[in-house]
């Protein structure tokens, strides 16, 4: 466990220096590509081989009782304290990753060069990336108002090619509904694993807290990635506007100026809530701005992931 | 200052319009795509809360242009004082248009065309009155302009004594024109008027027999005033058979053929037709039927000239002021030509024997043709009785002066350069003076062949008569010699034609106020071909027409007619038939005193030229004493008033008056139009500034 907080501490570290500006990245066309600059750029070396220990591990001692292979008792211990126990280890199996990416209409949204719906994307291909050089299985959902893709949590050879694929089909969808795709986890997903949902989060979230609470009670880990754009957060404009919403279409006047303040008293209302409910159910929730380096994302996620 | 439409004003209230526009606030147009508006509350024009008003500027330019068109419609005027002096008002006017033709002759018809206007003038009492008589003409007794000055400077009295003045005239009835030319004057007057009713407010009173002969046709292209009326004082006479004459020819034998016209509304068709002489002795009479409302076309026989028949009258009519017809009978004219050449009986060889065949006499003329050799005895004839001299022979030094006076008193000389020896014959005619003299150069042409006349001036008087196409050809004449005339520059002469482009041919030299005409060749078969060809006599004659004591006048005449007097006759006195003489400036060349129908003698102080006889008679369309259908006038669109019917029955109001005259006033001052020009202008500043504003924006926004 130490071992791992250092290793954290220190990429924690390295992060702030080396960090990738996400306008930059974007530039880059290759989704695969993006990933790999994330993942490799600032990670090699920065974390254990995935062919050095991982097989077993230790979970706990246990008294020697008859029949027991003697060969697991620890005599260093038995020299200390003169009474036999058995040190046993559990065998390390590859992590079950199933990423659930929200590509709905106001994942469009962009004040900067690149929306959320790219940033989102961009962080899933890292995040399977990362788990494809760990050898760990990995799976992606993508919904808006309903499940749209599915591709089953898998480690094999061309899993982050068609993890890839998915991500870069041009997304259709408009509303965002989360319950779809977390029945689909709950009802699809035997095998424990790490859920990772990635969306703005900024429909209702009343059923959220159901689902997310019957993932927990199976046994899975769940992290909650929220992307938000700079301006959803600050409410920046200058200009006095009719502001669409990108998946009703309703319409209304506003001189953000003066709605701003209202604005961010509700979004921090609604924010609260959401850590509120990640609290409660054990979600391990995480905001991300657009503006934000992918790699705080990957790192919290590894954070997740080792938890 | 006020207005004359103020209703307009309440057009104001669209002031309001562009404020309400500049306070509500218009949808941003640009459109904010947003993830969620959960967060957001939608409060649209309230969420601005920026009720002020922008752009000031734009808003008082609009307000302003709106207030500016509003008091444009309300069309201001200032008021002024001319507007109390103008207020007089107006009255009535009656125009007596009373007819003076010669039909108003007949029987009791004027008496009674006096006594309906001494009525007129007495009904109408303060009203303005204007007396008009019409025959062809319009003629003022009393004109419109007069009739405005004050009532009390015209009374009733002095009106009736410019009536007792007036007579019936000769001349035909011009019905149309009279009553066009009154509408044309009344229409003028309304120009000036400010009320605009005075057309309503005039009457026009005709006072006429309303003959058929009566023109109207002069009303077919005049739009009458809709407001204008008539009233028509139709005249009946108490007997209505007449009859008429007019005069279709007199022929050369001097036989009158005459039309008889007899009125629709005659009771007779049997008339007498004779000639009547001077004594006043009916001849020669013949019965003629002429049925009503025809006419019959009648040869007299011919008239004898020792008979001095001077008139052609008609008789069995109840009215006579048409039955006399003048006759002016062409009288013979003397012309004595004189040649002084060589008299050869019978010979084609000189020029004598062609010049004698040209001047044939006629009915018209007697012509006496006298050849004066070289060796022939002293003529004793007055310079002022030739009326044509011709010269193809050397001269004697007397016969040259005889020539020169000829021509210092107005004669026409030709002469013929035949020879040589006719030339030498020509240079002391032509200049006295020896320097002169010596310039002038006569001889011989050298001809290959034959010469041909060319560069004829065709304007002359002496090639008028070839100037069509079918005369003008001279290709076909030749000459075989000719003599080359040189003339300095100092004789003034005219070419008329020339040989072959070069050498003059018949030269025009005016000399004291007679003519010499040259010509540089004989006419004899031996020089040329020019007295066998057809512009001989035409040309020779031409040359006599020359003579300005030759020219005639038309011997006939309606009344009323202009005649144009020849340009010889200065200073003319004209006898007519009843006073005694009218005397002619030399500047006057018309004569327009045809006022009545008889003979007239035209003398001129010159004694010499004969005096000129001429007949004037009545205009046929005066027989026509049948009455005019009412019904034609009124298709014209003359408004005829109905008896007992009066005009404009009351007076316009004050108020209308009073508004008419504002009306005027708002009309001379126009503000309107300036108000119209700055609105305009406004809106025209106001467009440059909103785009400039906008520019600006759009120019924020985009940075």
């Amino acid at each position: 466990m130490k071992k791992i907080s250092a290793q954290k501490t220190y990429q924690n570290q390295k992060l702030v220096s080396q960090r990738i500006d996400p306008a930059c990245l974007m530039r880059i066309k290759s989704l695969e590509l993006r990933a790999k600059s994330v993942v490799e750029g600032n990670w090699n070396g920065l974390h254990r081989s995935p062919y050095h220990g991982f097989s077993v591990e230790f979970t706990e001692y246990r008294e020697y009782t008859r029949g027991d292979d003697p060969r697991h008792i620890d005599w260093k211990l038995a020299a200390r304290t003169n009474q036999h126990f058995i040190k046993r280890f559990e065998e390390e199996t590859n992590l079950c990753c199933h990423m659930l990416l929200d590509l709905s209409s106001s994942m469009q949204f962009h004040s900067l060069s690149y929306s959320k719906a790219d940033y989102a994307k961009t962080l899933a291909a890292t995040f399977a990336y990362f788990l494809s050089t760990q050898r760990d299985a990995s799976g992606l959902v993508i919904f808006h108002e309903e499940v749209d893709a599915v591709v089953p949590a898998r480690f094999t050879r061309g899993q982050l090619r068609r993890i890839l694929i998915e991500l870069e089909r041009p997304p259709q969808g408009s509303h965002t509904n989360f319950v779809s795709p977390l029945k689909h986890a709950i009802e699809t997903i035997k095998k424990r694993g790490l859920v990772v949902l990635i969306s703005d989060l900024l429909s209702p979230v009343d059923e959220l807290n159901t689902h997310l609470g019957y993932l927990r009670a199976k046994g899975h880990e769940v992290a909650l990635f929220q992307i938000l754009d700079p301006a959803e957060i600050h409410l920046n404009f200058s200009e006095t506007a009719i502001f669409e919403d990108l998946e009703s279409g309703d319409r209304i006047a506003l001189n953000p100026k003066i709605a701003q303040a209202d604005y961010q008293r509700r979004l921090n209302e609604h924010l609260e809530t959401i850590q509120a409910m990640c609290r409660k159910q054990g979600v391990n929730y995480h905001k991300l701005t657009t503006d934000t380096p992918l790699e705080v994302g990957l790192s919290d996620f590894l954070t997740d992931r080792a938890a | 200052m006020s207005f004359l439409t103020p209703l307009y004003l309440f057009g104001i209230i669209a002031v309001g319009l562009p404020i309400l526009l500049h306070l509500v606030r218009h949808q941003p147009k640009n459109v904010q795509f947003f993830s969620s508006l959960r967060f957001l509350e939608h409060k649209p024009p309230q969420t601005n809360r920026k009720n002020k008003i922008e752009n000031w500027l734009l808003l008082l330019l609009r307000a302003a242009a709106v207030l500016l068109l509003v008091t444009a419609f309300a069309r201001p005027f200032f008021k002024n004082t001319d507007l109390e002096l103008t207020t007089a008002s107006t009255t009535r006017q009656t125009i007596l248009l009373i007819d003076a033709s010669s039909s108003m002759q007949r029987g009791t018809l004027w008496k009674d065309a006096l006594q309906k206007a001494e009525e007129i003038i007495k009904q109408a009492g303060q009203e303005q009155i204007a007396i008009y008589t019409f025959d062809s003409g319009l003629t003022a007794v009393k004109a419109l302009k007069e009739s405005k000055q004050p009532a009390q400077q015209f009374s009733e009295a002095d009106d009736r004594e410019l009536l007792t003045g007036l007579t019936p005239g000769w001349n035909a009835t011009n019905l149309g024109q009279a009553l066009t030319e009154i509408a044309s004057l009344l229409q003028q007057q309304v120009a000036s008027d400010p009320t605009g009713t005075l057309l309503q407010n005039s009457t026009i009173e005709l006072i006429t027999d309303f003959q058929a002969g009566s023109q109207i046709s002069a009303l077919t292209e005049f739009s009458w005033p809709e407001e204008l009326k008539v009233r028509l004082h139709q005249l009946k006479a108490g007997e209505t058979s007449n009859a008429g004459l007019q005069l279709l020819s007199l022929d050369e034998q001097s036989r009158p053929t005459v039309r008889i016209v007899n009125a629709a509304n005659s009771k007779q068709e049997q008339f007498t037709i004779a000639y009547q002489s001077k004594s006043g002795v009916p001849e020669t009479s013949q019965p003629v039927y002429v049925p009503r409302g025809q006419s019959r076309v009648i040869r007299m026989p011919a008239l004898e000239p020792q008979q001095q028949v001077t008139q052609i009258v008609l008789s069995g009519d109840d009215h006579d002021f048409d039955n006399r017809l003048y006759l002016q009978p062409r009288e013979k004219s003397n012309l004595m030509i004189v040649h002084l050449g060589t008299p050869a009986a019978g010979s084609t060889e000189t020029p004598d024997y062609f010049a004698k065949r040209a001047f044939p006499a006629t009915s018209n003329r007697e012509v006496e043709f006298l050849t004066v050799g070289p060796n022939s005895p002293q003529i004793l004839i007055a310079v002022a009785k030739i009326h044509l001299l011709i010269v193809s022979r050397e001269l004697s030094s007397e016969e040259t002066e005889l020539v020169k006076n000829y021509l210092q008193q107005g004669g026409v000389v030709l002469f013929s350069l035949n020879d040589a020896n006719s030339g030498q014959a020509l240079i002391p005619i032509l200049s006295t003076e020896e320097k002169t003299s010596q310039n002038i150069l006569t001889e011989a042409a050298d001809i290959n062949g034959y010469a041909l006349l060319t560069n004829i001036n065709f304007d002359h008087p002496v090639f008028q008569i070839f100037q069509a196409p079918e005369y003008s050809d001279f290709t076909q004449l030749k000459f075989w010699n000719y003599q080359r005339l040189t003339l300095p520059d100092g004789i003034p002469h005219q070419i008329l034609a020339r040989f072959d482009h070069e050498n003059p041919a018949i030269v025009n030299v005016p000399i004291g106020e007679g003519q010499l005409i040259v010509m540089t060749f004989g006419w004899t078969p031996r020089e040329s071909q020019f007295a066998l060809s057809t512009k001989f006599v035409p040309m020779l004659n031409a040359i006599l027409g020359q003579n300005t004591k030759l020219t005639t006048v038309p011997s006939q005449f309606t009344v009323g007619e202009k005649i144009k007097l020849p340009d010889s006759l200065k200073a003319v006195n004209i006898s007519t038939p009843e006073s005694p003489q009218i005397q002619l400036t030399s500047a006057q060349q018309t004569l327009k005193e045809t006022i009545q129908p008889g003979l007239y003698q035209v003398t001129s102080e010159d004694e010499t030229i004969p005096a000129q006889k001429f007949a004037v008679n009545l205009g046929i369309e005066e027989s026509n004493t049948a009455p005019l259908a009412i019904e034609k006038l009124e298709s014209l669109g003359v408004r005829l008033l109905q008896p007992g019917e009066t005009t404009a029955a009351s007076p316009p109001p004050a108020d209308t008056r009073r508004q008419a005259l504002l009306r005027e006033l708002e009309q001379k001052q126009k503000l309107w139009r300036w108000l119209i020009i700055v609105a305009l202008a406004m809106l025209g500043l106001e467009t440059v500034l909103a785009k400039w504003i906008t520019g600006k924006t759009s120019a924020t926004r985009k940075a």
